[in-house]
């Protein structure tokens, strides 16, 4: 009989135990082992409260019943997230998880939309899109699988508290045979040979041995920075915003089903509802602005009364170098930090965790699938900054010198190659790969103001009258679909009650 | 001032010009005029097969399978015989098996090989057998396989396919210099004619057969009236042009990229082209920002089509080494940008020419022997029930005419 694999993860919180939960889910309990090393006085930084639709997947992937999930996490349903005053101070718009609009005869909608809109006759192009409707009116309902149906255009995630979801996790980890061991790591130990990690040494005299390891230890990096120096790639000249000043308040009602991220100064302000409160928090750069500065903002900007003190995180933008050295992985924050703006922590944790299971390593020399995995999560982690990229700087803003910054600083090739092309003709790049598609780009290029030069011609034969008529009727269905749906307090009340199998 | 496209000039003789003038009339409706640099038509065999995603990519541009099949020697093909010293592999078109437990299907293969499954990873696909007993059907869905399909292409003659496409196109005669031609759009579009050899020999078969030779590979095409045979080698002349589309002036198939390509994908890639093209197309002049956005995939899917070429002719490419060692490490294609090339192709062709992966994906294993042993019989149990009951290739072309020819009485 062949030896079991051994997995050690170090680190609990989201990253640790989301690595858990999946690991056991999905590996052959008959060849692998999983432990999980953390310790209750090392806390937790419980980022990524507010989650991209892929989540469902993962979630679906470890057997997590949804309604069990909304009520331990005191999770809320989200469609989006309201960008305010980031094209410039007073202008809103919403990035939705899902598509604006129909093709209309072979003109992609927002063609149609970008030809009849020199006089501004067919109005934000929001208004076509299912999920920014159901945002404004604060209405949710689960999308039908019916491809044909409006009511199919959109896709949902959740806006959780983190410090509950590990625990979550963790209890069906444990119930899948991952073993949990309370300590703190005083040493590593290498293999003399080619510096492979052998095993671990906790503070209470514990030593665990591994095949593989796996470091969640956020910032610290105790495995993958400390020990292998797998080294850093900084991307601060790109997204300058370092510190972070995060607050939780008491939750306000109507609880809406979208994220908000306000744009200040010099940076921005998450408000994510929960069902039992608001978590809240001011990234900014701490070249413009100060900690107390910093601070002043967020609470003058928080509807409810504080839950807490106020504490500042320190990050630096960027990621390893090597996201796996030797035969260690980093998972969560201690692979790289790109800020939430657009709810990727999470959703990055889960790429690194499904691409290193797709990846294990199948004979002692693991070199191709660590290259090979590299290389992935290198082309992931970029394709993200791009898109951060372009929230900072598609801009109009020049009311401080943040933004004047961000607005007129070189940005990578790769980013000011989609700009060009969006700024034509209203083209978007095309990837088969990657995280943000199509309509997200829409939603950013449009929602912060960059209107394209002309639309591309597609719809050019179309009259403008027909044109304008379809319009209408799809913005009637759209009001229609949505009148019909429950408001998002009352269909999270019901699933947390009763179960979505009732409703 | 800028200036509307309101005329496309395509230059070239052959079937890659012919077929951009056709894509691009049915789906620009513009005004297009073809300059050919020879009366008779340049026409090469290696747009003899259309491969299943080239066949929708000309349904999209109006022209469909059954004008296809109608054309003189028109022959259904269910994929490629891989004949080498070694060993005859079957590599039909479609997937194979079922990705059980979410790993790719190639794994649980893999799995049982090891524990001494005899049979070839394609023998999970119903066409298989079919190929090996000379039947034929189309794939359908309403069968007991399901979603687990086949899929089918076709063999047309060259000359057929031209005449075809040149119906309603008006053709002059091309002027010494290419810049002599006035259009918004420039098209070029000139390919090399190799000469087209049709053997009467070669019963109807509804496969290609790539035979091995010292020098590359030898391409058997059955036709209903014999068959076309060509070589198969690298070139010399194989480096992709950086710039395919430059101001007014696209180079389409072998203008930009003149290195070999597999049976089938030489069309396919034409069509490819065109696509993107009419897709990045735009009304009046030639942004800069689409040209380079119509480079960068091009270029991109160029590679990646040299790269599968390259599995066939060997040569140095480092995707193609890089990947085979990969794939023969433990099976695995990472995800490709491309859409000519995907990662199931790299699969599938990697296995038809016996490179067999060391390791399976463990993942595998969440399916226990047993099990693993079980869904594997009731499939191809069932894969067998369905293929037994394709007809005889004769017995469908039979239908196919009657088909065709009623319809042509009823017109």
């Amino acid at each position: 009989m062949r030896a079991k694999k051994r997995i050690v993860i170090v680190g609990g919180g989201t990253a640790g135990w989301m690595a858990a939960a999946a690991l056991s889910a999905m590996l052959p309990r008959q060849e692998f082992s999983i432990d999980l090393v953390e310790s209750e006085q090392i806390g937790i930084i419980g980022v990524g409260e507010a989650t991209l639709p892929h989540l469902r997947h993962l979630n679906e992937t470890i057997g997590v019943d949804e309604t069990e999930f909304l009520k331990a996490t005191s999770a809320t349903l989200k469609l989006g997230i309201e960008f305010v005053n980031w094209g410039d101070v007073g202008e809103r718009y919403i990035h939705p998880f899902g598509d604006f609009g129909r093709t209309i005869q072979g003109a992609k909608f927002h063609q149609v939309w970008r030809k009849l809109n020199p006089d501004a006759s067919a109005g934000d192009i929001g208004k076509y899109s299912l999920p920014v409707r159901m945002c404004e009116a604060g209405k949710f309902d689960f999308p039908e699988s019916d491809y044909r149906a409006i009511t199919s255009t959109y896709g949902y995630a959740y806006q959780f508290d983190a410090t509950r979801y590990a625990p979550f996790l963790r209890k069906i980890a444990e119930g899948r045979g991952v073993r949990r061991t309370e300590g703190i790591v005083n040493a590593v130990n290498q293999a003399s040979e080619n510096g492979d990690i052998v095993s671990i040494e906790l503070d209470n005299g514990a030593l665990l041995t591994g095949d593989y390891f796996i470091d969640c230890t956020g910032f610290r990096g105790v495995l993958i920075d400390q020990t292998l120096k797998a080294g850093y790639e900084n991307w601060s000249h790109w997204l300058p915003c370092d510190r972070a000043v995060a607050v939780p308040s008491a939750a306000t009602s109507p609880i809406l089903p979208y994220t908000r991220a306000t744009a200040h100064e010099a940076g921005w302000q998450w408000r994510i509802p929960l069902q039992h409160r608001m978590g809240n928090g001011h990234v900014y750069s701490s070249s413009f602005i100060d900690d107390d500065k910093a601070e002043a903002i967020l609470r003058a900007n928080i509807e409810g009364e504080l839950k807490a003190e106020p504490r500042v995180l320190r990050f630096r933008t960027g990621r390893r170098k090597q996201f796996w050295s030797r035969n260690c992985v980093s998972v969560g924050l201690a692979s790289g930090f790109l800020e939430p703006l657009e709810s990727t922590s999470i959703h990055l944790t889960q790429l690194a965790i499904t691409n290193f299971i797709e990846l294990l390593p199948v004979s002692a020399d693991m070199s191709r699938e660590r290259d090979e995995y590299n290389a992935i999560m290198a082309r992931e982690f970029e394709r993200v900054r791009d898109f951060l990229i372009l929230h900072y700087h598609v801009t109009r803003r020049h009311d401080s010198a943040f933004w004047n910054h961000v607005r007129t600083m070189e940005i990578p090739t790769t980013l000011q190659e989609k700009i060009d092309l969006f700024s034509a003709r209203g083209r978007v790049a095309r990837y088969q790969q990657g995280l943000f598609l199509e309509p997200s780009w829409l939603a950013v290029y449009l929602g912060q103001g960059l209107i394209p030069a002309q639309p591309d011609g597609s719809a050019s034969q179309l009259d403008d009258a027909e044109l304008a008529a379809r319009l209408a009727a799809l913005d009637s269905e759209i009001g229609s679909a949505v009148s019909r749906m429950p408001h998002h307090d009352n269909k999270l009340a019901a699933l947390v009650q009763a179960g979505r199998a009732a409703q | 001032m800028s200036r509307p496209i309101e005329t496309i000039a395509i230059l070239g003789s052959g079937i890659e010009a012919a077929l951009s003038a056709f894509v691009l009339k049915q789906r620009t409706g513009l005004s297009i005029a073809r300059f050919a640099e020879t009366e008779t038509p340049a026409l090469s065999p290696v747009h003899t097969v259309l491969t299943p995603s080239a066949l929708q990519r000309l349904e999209t541009a109006g022209l469909g399978l059954r004008d296809l099949l109608a054309l003189p020697g028109s022959l259904p093909s269910l994929g490629q015989m891989i004949v080498t010293d070694q060993q005859t592999s079957c590599n039909p078109f479609g997937s194979r098996g079922i990705d059980w437990a979410g790993i790719g299907f190639h794994h649980h293969w893999l799995r049982a090989r090891q524990g001494g499954l005899r049979l070839p990873y394609a023998a999970f696909s119903p066409a298989y057998r079919a190929m090996q007993e000379n039947r034929f059907a189309p794939p359908d869905q309403r069968n007991l396989i399901g979603p687990l399909q086949h899929e089918s292409g076709l063999h047309v003659h060259p000359e057929a396919l031209f005449e075809r496409l040149v119906e309603g196109t008006s053709v002059q005669p091309l002027a010494a210099a290419a810049n002599a031609v006035e259009a918004d759009l420039v098209i070029d579009a000139r390919e090399r004619s190799n000469e087209l050899q049709i053997s009467a020999q070669s019963g109807e078969q509804p496969f290609s057969t790539w035979r091995a030779s010292t020098t590359g590979w030898t391409i058997t095409i059955p036709l209903r009236n014999g068959a076309l045979e060509y070589p198969l080698a690298g070139g010399d002349e194989d480096q992709l042009i950086k710039q395919p589309w430059r101001g007014n002036q696209v180079s389409i198939g072998q203008a930009a990229y003149s290195g070999p390509s597999l049976p089938g994908l030489a069309t396919e890639r034409v069509l490819h082209e065109l696509d993107l093209l009419v897709e990045l197309l735009p009304d009046r002049d030639c942004h800069p920002a689409e040209t380079s956005q119509y480079n960068r995939i091009w270029t991109e899917e160029m590679n990646e089509l040299r790269a599968l070429t390259t599995l066939y002719l060997g040569g140095d490419d480092a995707r193609t080494s890089e990947r085979l060692r990969m794939f023969k490490h433990r099976g695995y294609v990472r995800p490709l940008d491309t859409d000519l090339v995907t990662a199931s192709d790299w699969v599938v062709h990697a296995l038809a020419l016996d490179h067999v992966p060391e390791h399976f994906d463990p993942l595998s294993m969440r399916l226990d022997d047993a099990r693993l042993k079980q869904e594997l019989g009731q499939l191809l149990q069932r894969i067998n029930v369905v293929s037994g009951e394709f007809p005889p290739l004769s017995v469908y072309l039979q239908a196919i005419d009657k088909a065709l020819g009623q319809s042509r009485e009823t017109a």
